[in-house]
């Protein structure tokens, strides 16, 4: 509760702030760009840009940026997220100006080279994407995303070979998505007076004016996808959930079962491999229950009684995991990516199981259909 | 030292002042130590009960008891209280997160399961816990990475229970009945070989009272553990299915309680860490990495400086696909260690300080991670110096510290060597071995 009164934002400065101060000699500094993560604009796009994070800007060159920051002790990263591209960096609280300088010209004065699209960005993109593909979980997430948004946040994650993007693609969107109406700055263990005055010094307040707005989210339930892989099994399903329903769903989690909260008594424990968890973006999430396993017949009758558990939730299983709702969500809260959940008593009173979309991926010849759970 | 960036007066004169919330310690009436740290942005709080005894208090016959009691008794959901186990070494415990509220009923909860652990485990399902920790062991042994390390410490420490897996092996965990997890628990969770330890935005008075109220454990103190050995060696597990070479070598490192323990950090952070898919990965700092990311002749690597309350580990973990090249990438990382005895530069003690600094500090990043290190400064050491005494000796460290330390221990010294993956190009132990030194100074 602290931490929300003494968060403070500031109205004054060029983009939107967010800090608070706290005890030790660690500073943490995240430049989020709403609207730019990978629900925006082509597929893959907003990865690729995402890899540009670091690199040569109009005022140092990457090599420069790197060997500076890594003498003075940061740690920092570019990611994409559905929902924005995020950079952040961690280092010792007494080079807050060196960072909020960096992180300026990151974002506002990037200078795109043609060599660093085909020699360093693709390549890492692709990297990136073939790790996570090799993993089922993420298949199948992928797919349910797909299956539950289409557009939005139903678009893939991450760059992948098939799709045609040109380094123009990558450039137009960073001019359109790098505005000062996008970008927000989150700051832990700052003094908000001097962060303040060092991002009004900064390249932060040479953006350019504007800002995008996110897709309208359209979603849609009764599909199915079929995906053959080798290695472990996954069956999953997913229900598209909106932003007014996260308590909701929390609580839905919690009673079924959760991977925030390991080792408790719900019904998916007891089925080896079950998860439920709810995925929270900014304009809506999706509850999915997985079972994965590398026996795909275990994934098969896991998948089935996971999905009776979560159908047969009783009222009272409901209300009684309320307190366990409150925890998985106190769990789950960061100071960066708040989603300012309540949850209440009656929060998940009027849940019941409604059409959904289904993934197998793996053993698919073992793994049931949606019509057969 | 970052040319063209102002200095700014004024906001390092307030720097200064800023300061680590200050860890509260009180004695219980049975001697067991309670120490709190208040953190009021924290989101949850994490309350654990740790006793200084984990597998190397074991022996091959009863190994991956501790975990697998720990198990039994941080198991569950209670009244708001999740429970989980923190299972190391030379360290156990049961840790209870709750939302901050719910703190002293988390403290509460956690003293009375320790203090109940003989009834708890009788009434368990002792099959389905043992089932669980198999299963465990199964997913460390089938994650390369992880697997070669745990290798590493098993044969630099043969022969000694330093030596043993945290969780157990396969057949020792089998073996294991009730009676062995309630001797095992009897003799190591007594009152002075406990600390309770919180964090979170939780009140230093509530807990030390709920806990003072709820636990009750037997008088006694921690058994003395014998010096574990170094002993240079190398374990080969050679498995051409897996399409990379993971391999890990260590020299002996520093203990907790050396005084060189922040030296070795400091060392292992100058060389750091290395992803070829990296997008800065050919700008990264450490003289390494530049050699490395040339010809791609890894894909990953780690080093870390890995202590224990008397003795440490200290090497690279590193993951390989470019099987022709396994030799030339431990040659060249051994030339550079030899670099930090003769010619180790101002400019990289600076910054392995600085990134050592962060690594700290960034560590330190949950209640769970706060209350588990608390515990096991305070019970492996028998103090814990606050952040700041960590950060001042740190500052400390000169150029001439580093050489001398590695000239001490790395400087022609053995080696432990464990491999797993495709590691044919993985050659004899005494090339590499070779390499701890050169002719040449």
């Amino acid at each position: 509760m602290l931490s929300r009164i003494s968060a403070r934002a500031y109205s004054t400065a060029p983009v939107k702030l967010v800090s608070r101060d706290a005890t030790g000699n660690l500073s943490t500094l995240s430049v989020v760009v709403n609207n730019a993560g990978s629900k925006v604009g082509k597929a893959g796009v907003p990865h690729l840009l995402s890899k540009f994070g670091f690199l040569n800007n109009e005022v140092k060159s990457a090599l420069r940026f790197t060997r500076e920051a890594e003498l003075l002790g940061g740690a920092f990263s570019s990611e994409v997220t559905r929902d924005a591209i995020v950079l952040s960096a961690q280092f010792l609280k007494k080079d807050l100006p060196y960072f909020v300088e960096s992180l300026g010209n990151a974002v506002a004065k990037p200078s795109f080279r043609p060599h660093e699209f085909t020699e360093t960005v693709k390549p890492t993109a692709l990297a990136e994407s073939a790790a996570a593909h090799a993993c089922p979980e993420f298949v199948a997430l992928e797919a349910l995303h797909q299956q539950s948004f289409r557009k939005g946040l139903g678009q893939p994650l991450y760059y992948s070979a098939n799709q045609s993007v040109t380094f123009d693609d990558v450039k137009e969107f960073a001019a359109s998505a790098f505005t000062a109406g996008n970008v927000s700055i989150v700051a832990s263990g700052v003094n908000e007076a001097d962060l303040a005055e060092f991002v009004a010094e900064s390249a932060f307040a040479g953006l350019p004016a504007g800002s995008t707005s996110a897709p309208a989210v359209t979603t849609f339930t009764g599909a199915e996808t079929r995906i053959a892989s080798s290695g472990a099994s996954v069956a999953a399903f997913a229900i598209p959930v909106a932003k007014a329903d996260y308590a909701a769903y929390e609580v839905v989690a919690a009673a079924a079962g959760t991977s925030t909260l390991v080792g408790s008594a719900a019904p998916l424990s007891k089925i080896p491999g079950a998860d439920s968890k709810l995925f929270k973006y900014q304009d809506a999430g999706l509850f999915v229950v997985s079972v994965t396993g590398a026996d795909a017949h275990a994934v098969a009758s896991g998948i089935k009684a996971a999905k009776q558990a979560v159908a047969s939730l009783s009222a009272s299983a409901l209300s009684g995991a309320v307190k366990a709702a409150e925890l998985s969500v106190a769990l789950q809260d960061s100071f960066e990516f708040s989603h300012n959940i309540k949850v209440s008593a009656d929060s998940g009173k009027n849940f019941k199981l409604g059409p959904f979309n289904y993934v197998a991926v793996g053993n698919t010849d073992v793994l049931p259909y949606a019509d057969e759970l | 030292m970052i040319r063209g960036l102002r200095s700014r007066a004024p906001a390092a004169r307030r720097l200064v002042s800023t300061y680590n919330a200050a860890p509260r310690f009180t004695t219980l009436s049975n001697g067991t130590t309670v120490v709190t740290e208040q953190n009021p942005h924290a989101t949850s709080a994490a309350v654990g009960v740790y006793f200084g005894a984990g597998s190397r208090a074991e022996n091959p016959y009863n190994n991956g008891v501790g975990a697998l009691g720990l198990a039994i008794l941080g198991l569950g959901l209670k009244d708001g209280v999740l429970l989980s186990l923190y299972a190391t070494k030379e360290l156990n415990g049961v840790i209870g997160q709750s939302t901050n509220e719910n703190a002293a009923a988390a403290a509460k909860t956690v003293a009375s399961l320790v203090s109940s652990y003989a009834e708890v485990i009788e009434k368990s399902d002792f099959a389905a816990a043992k089932d669980a920790q198999i299963a465990k062991i199964d997913a460390l042994e089938n994650t390369p990475s992880s697997m070669v390390l745990e290798h590493l410490n098993a044969t630099a420490f043969q022969g000694h229970s330093l030596g043993l897996p945290t969780l157990g092996t396969y057949n020792s965990v089998s073996d294991l009945e009730h009676s062995d997890a309630t001797r095992f628990l009897e003799s190591a969770l007594v009152a002075h070989n406990t600390v309770i330890s919180a964090s979170g935005n939780v009140d230093h008075d509530a807990i030390v009272d709920a806990v003072e109220s709820s636990l009750k454990l037997a008088p006694g103190y921690k058994a003395a553990a014998p010096a574990a050995p170094f002993l240079g060696s190398e374990v080969r597990l050679r498995d051409d299915t897996i399409p990379k070479a993971y391999i890990s070598i260590a020299a002996q490192g520093e203990g907790i309680n050396s005084p060189a323990y922040h030296v070795a950090q400091v060392a292992a952070a100058i060389f750091g860490s290395f992803d070829h898919n990296a997008a800065i990965a050919k700008f990264t700092s450490p003289k390494l990495a530049s050699i490395v990311q040339d010809y791609h002749i890894v894909d990953k690597y780690t080093h870390f400086s890995t202590s224990y309350s008397d003795t440490g580990l200290w090497g690279f973990n590193a993951e390989i696909s470019n099987l022709y090249n396994i030799d030339d990438f431990v040659h060249f990382t051994l030339k550079e260690w030899n670099r930090l005895t003769v010619s180790i530069t101002d400019a990289e003690v600076a910054r392995g300080k600085n990134a050592a600094k962060v690594a700290l500090l960034g560590a330190l990043n949950s209640p769970v991670a706060v209350s588990s290190e608390i515990a096991s400064k305070v019970l492996l050491n028998g103090f814990r110096a606050s952040v700041e005494q960590d950060l001042a000796s740190i500052d400390a460290i000169t150029t001439s510290d580093v050489k001398a330390w590695a000239s001490a221990a790395l400087w022609d010294k053995d080696i432990a060597i464990a491999g797993t993956g495709s590691i044919e190009g993985l050659l004899d132990y005494n090339r590499a071995r070779n390499d701890m030194a050169m002719m040449r100074f």
